[in-house]
């Protein structure tokens, strides 16, 4: 016997296709596979809350910020502060008798007049070389990681996030200013599309003009900061509505933006109702393009208002749409179950359940539910439910008291059919708290598989086997995020492949992306199709351009082409 | 009839084909090992298949489980192992009952080579033959990741019995080398903080320890009664300050601040290694009774460099000392130990315990041929003696216990592990 002859591989008998086939090697799934990424990106620090001094920062934070609860902000029209006779409250989840902050509430006047100042801004900001928009952008991060630690506390009090997670939503703002600029230093100048004798031809992008920008509550520096700066950087000008319960931190990021010196009508912001000026701008004919990220239903209404074309509209309005999930993690019968619960009550209860990404259906297999239900349902009576004003708090309060009632319908309605195998008792009595929930014995086509909560209620559904598990993952109108624990290479493999989801994290929380590393959006409801902290995503903001010149004359061209040219600025109309 | 007589007649000679072919592989559990320390030795893919395989081996209960993950993670080799599983993997395949029972004999007599014991007997076994060699022991009680306090208070008793357990079955015992019992009760085990609290969070050191403390209590004061040591065991940087905090709040008060047997890890690749010990010396003068440090080098060291690097912290705000720097650390750390009488234990690999060489020394595992697998040493140094390379050093040997809590590795959770087989299994860690 003789194992050892084995190993070395067979001599391949067609020298041509042995070439070839040489320097790769399929059979070895990844792991000496070399595939070598050219993002070179350094993402931007998380703070480390072990230490003592940033324990102290935050605590420090905390009471400032608390100190200036009440005061009010204006909106921001052409780099001039705006003061309407409407003050809009930005109140604490945690004990909504605390007012946060006032904003001055925009209606339609000022939406008009948002416009105008953004049109006519667009005139040189659509000129200005990509590197000057691009330091723009760096000054930005750099004042975000001056002012963190009060960010930050402004995020616990005004969202009610916990703060790591306050952290980490600063952080992603940094890094979606810096990574952007890094990307657009990548792509600003045309690129020679072939090389011919005779012909340059380059293709290069200019900004679409003016972007509406309808951010959500439940990132309000991150994702606000990030459909901003990528507008900003590609050369269009911006109105941004912050979501009503951020207010206060929509206020501040403009504040930011004009320390770092963005110039007037650059950036504009409204404050108010989207169904009155979100509405209004959306089919406004000096509004290019909207980015929102939210809700299904208001997505929706404005992808279908944006495509009907208004008198006096020059483009077709490009809508970067990205929205809700349903997603699924599932429990393979030989998870780890350590990482397996601990990731999953993370990816269900961090944040309360309010990211778009979070899990809502733990969908496991038949011969590990036992075990994997002991321990979910003990991990989740651990947790602690409180004021995340406290730093050891895991779960705080969901955004706003319509959010409270409407959670606590599906939970009730889900009690009837369901099995509500959990949910926490010592919440406190203040403030919108909805206890982590739990219901097991729920059916693929159920309310509770179907209908995003955007809340602590986990669903489990138990599966015959993997074949059963992945049909019912992606039995939603959904996709965007999956996660899978398993430690069989095969089942990883064909995970990989059938998972319908924009964002798929195996062996681990499904999330908590990270710019630059986990581009993020989905697709079917989730959104169309674009990546957040993706350089492609730039390309959403741009129009493309080729110029192509004969060089040619009688018969005679320069031999050598030019491999780099200067931008091709948009010209003023 | 004649039928089957044909196909039995096929298959007996597809066996003994395959087992001529691969006599030792199969029906030799030496063959068989040996085979695989020769080629994770050599390749680095096979050597990461095998410690997956490993991880995932104590979850799975089927033999036909077994053969699946066998075939998944080695079916694709470019070695001489690939045969070898393919055998198996073929031959479990064709007679599935009786050839699916030797594989799985295989297997877990694979498994055997990585885990040193598999029930409490296994485990007094082991260390009554390290006595015999002149070794103590400490025991480690590792457990899964603790996710609920259900599971953390049942760790907290898995402590406790395993106090009793080992006072019990330890009764007589001597120090092995017959001097300084004082200083090294027989009875020597490690607690993994986190498993008594499953909430802890970086942020918020204070809960952690309101948690901790009430049931580290009962732990210590029955130590107390037994004379038993006990060692607060060190995780990730993410706990160290809340551990350290935990460790002075608790011997500082009065119960337990003349107590001499408590004692705490530093892990010598953090950056706060030095300041760490530092603060501690101070404390202990202030408290006025020995405590012993535990330095230990490399344990989350991997896991450490992954995280950080993740979270962006290697460069602005990194821990670590750089592993290779070797020098710098011992140096100082022997300035402070010395200074305050402080017994310092190296936990090391070679090439560390070579660096601190004047300080202590340290044997192989004895009847571990290959030192790869088997770097994981302690050797406890007596301030004293230092001159001395060898005199009074000790060689712990780790033996640590994987407890079952409910999950796992444990599919038949049974009341106490110290009642049944294969409930509680001796690790050694590599």
């Amino acid at each position: 016997m003789n194992g050892v002859a084995a190993a070395v591989p067979a001599a391949p008998s067609d020298s041509a296709a042995g070439t070839a086939a040489a320097t790769v090697d399929f059979s070895r799934n990844g792991a000496t596979r070399e595939m070598p990424s050219v993002d070179t990106y350094k993402n931007a620090l998380l703070t480390n809350f072990v230490y003592p001094e940033s324990q102290e920062k935050m605590r420090t934070a905390l009471r400032e910020v608390r100190a200036r609860f009440g005061q009010k902000y204006p909106l921001v029209i052409d780099g001039r502060e705006v003061w309407t006779d409407k003050l809009l409250p930005s109140l604490n989840p945690s004990a909504p008798d605390q007012i946060v902050g006032f904003v001055a509430e925009a209606g339609i006047p000022e939406a008009e007049s948002a416009a105008k100042a953004a049109r006519r801004a667009f005139q040189t900001w659509g000129r200005t070389p990509f590197e000057e928009r691009c330091q723009l952008l760096e000054r930005v991060a750099a004042i975000l990681d001056r002012r963190r630690f009060e960010l930050s506390a402004v995020e616990v009090f005004e969202v009610g996030k916990a703060w790591a997670e306050a952290d980490g939503d600063i952080r992603e703002a940094m890094d979606f200013c810096l990574f952007y600029a890094y990307q657009m230093r990548l792509r600003g100048n045309p690129r020679l599309t072939q090389h011919v004798p005779g012909e340059e031809s380059y293709q290069h992008h200019w900004p679409r003009g003016v972007a509406l920008v309808i951010a959500p509550w439940n990132f309000p520096l991150a994702i606000l900061c990030g459909m901003v700066t990528a507008a900003l950087v590609t050369g269009n000008t911006v109105i941004m509505k912050p979501a009503e319960p951020s207010a206060v931190l929509g206020a501040l990021l403009m504040e930011i933006f004009e320390e770092a010196g963005v110039p007037p009508g650059v950036l504009n912001c409204l404050h108010g109702r989207g169904s009155v000026i979100g509405a209004y701008l959306v089919d406004h004919p000096d509004v290019e393009m909207i980015a929102f990220t939210g809700s299904r239903e208001v997505g929706l209404r404005i992808w279908e208002s944006a495509g009907k074309t208004r008198p006096g509209q020059r483009e077709l309005k490009r809508v970067v749409c990205e929205m809700g999930g349903k997603n699924a993690i599932i429990v393979d019968s030989d998870a780890d179950l350590d990482e397996t619960i601990v990731d999953t009550i993370y990816s269900a209860f961090g944040y309360q359940g309010q990211k778009c990404s979070a899990c809502s259906r733990l969908i496991v297999l038949e011969e590990n539910y036992e075990r994997v239900m002991q321990r979910l349902l003990a991990a989740a009576a651990s947790l602690r439910v409180g004021n995340p004003e406290d730093p050891g708090i895991t779960v705080g309060p969901v955004i706003d008291e319509t959010a409270y009632r409407r959670i606590q319908e599906i939970v009730e309605r889900g009690k009837t059919e369901a099995t509500l195998a959990f949910q926490a008792t010592h919440i406190p009595e203040k403030g919108y708290f909805i206890p982590p929930t739990i219901f097991t014995g729920v059916k693929p086509e159920m309310t509770l598989s179907q209908c995003e909560i955007f809340g602590p209620v986990l669903s489990v559904l138990k599966a015959r086997d993997l074949d059963d598990a992945i049909r019912i993952a992606n039995d939603t109108d959904y996709a965007l995020t999956a996660g899978f624990f398993s430690r069989s290479p095969a089942n990883i493999e064909r995970i990989k492949a059938e998972l319908v989801a924009g964002n798929v994290y195996v062996n681990r929380s499904c999330t908590g992306a990270v710019v630059g590393r986990h581009p993020f959006g989905g697709f079917k409801m989730s959104g169309g199709g674009t990546k957040a902290g993706d350089g492609d995503y730039l390309l959403n903001f741009l129009v493309p351009r080729v110029v192509t010149e004969n060089i040619m004359r009688h018969g005679f061209a320069p031999e050598a082409t030019p491999e780099y040219r200067a931008e091709f600025l948009w010209p003023p109309r | 009839m004649s039928l089957l007589q044909a196909e039995v007649e096929r298959r007996g000679t597809q066996i003994f084909d395959l087992v001529d072919r691969h006599p030792e592989s199969i029906f030799s559990k030496a063959g068989f090992y040996q085979r695989i320390m020769e080629f994770s030795m050599r390749d680095e893919y096979f050597k990461v298949q095998m410690f997956r395989f490993v991880d995932v081996l104590a979850s799975l209960r089927r033999g036909s489980d077994i053969v699946q993950h066998l075939d998944e993670y080695f079916a694709d080799m470019r070695n001489g192992f690939t045969p070898l599983i393919r055998t198996g993997v073929s031959l479990a395949r064709i007679v599935p009952i009786i050839s699916g029972k030797f594989l799985r004999w295989n297997v877990s007599g694979m498994a055997r080579q990585f885990i040193a014991g598999r029930n409490p007997d296994d485990v007094m076994k082991t260390l009554r033959k390290k006595r015999r060699q002149g070794i103590g022991f400490t025991v480690d009680l590792l457990g899964e990741a603790v996710v609920s306090e259900e599971e953390a208070n049942e760790y907290a008793a898995r402590c406790q019995e395993l106090l009793e357990h080992l006072a019990r079955e330890t009764r007589g015992w001597t120090d092995p080398l017959g001097k300084n019992s004082e200083l090294f009760p027989v009875v020597n085990v490690s607690v993994k903080i986190s498993a008594l609290y499953s909430q802890m969070n970086p942020a918020d050191p204070a809960d952690a320890i309101a948690h901790l403390a009430p049931k580290l209590r009962p732990i210590l004061r029955r130590a107390t009664e037994l004379g038993a040591f006990v060692n607060f065991d060190m995780e990730s940087y993410a706990h160290k300050n809340a551990t350290l905090e935990l460790f002075r709040t608790l011997f500082t008060e009065a119960e337990f601040r003349d107590w001499p047997h408590a004692g705490i890890v530093i892990q010598a690749y953090l950056r706060d290694a030095e300041e760490d010990l530092h603060d501690l010396i101070a404390w202990g003068r202030e408290r006025g009774t020995r405590f012993t440090v535990r330095l230990v080098k490399g344990a989350y060291w991997d896991y450490e460099k992954i995280k950080s690097t993740q979270n962006g912290w290697i460069k602005g705000l990194a821990a670590f000392y750089s592993r290779t720097n070797r020098s710098s650390l011992p140096r100082s750390v022997r300035t402070t130990s010395v200074a305050s009488r402080t017994r310092r234990h190296w936990r090391k690999n070679w090439e560390s315990i070579a660096a601190v060489s004047n300080f202590s020394c340290s044997t192989e595992w004895p009847g571990r041929s290959n030192a790869h697998w088997s770097r994981w040493v302690i050797a406890s140094a007596n301030t004293h003696q230092s001159a001395n390379c060898c005199r009074g050093c000790r060689i712990w040997c780790v033996a640590s216990l994987r407890i079952p809590l409910m999950k796992d590795s444990c599919a038949r959770s049974s009341p106490s592990m110290f009642q049944q087989s294969n409930c509680c299994v001796i690790r050694v860690i590599w």
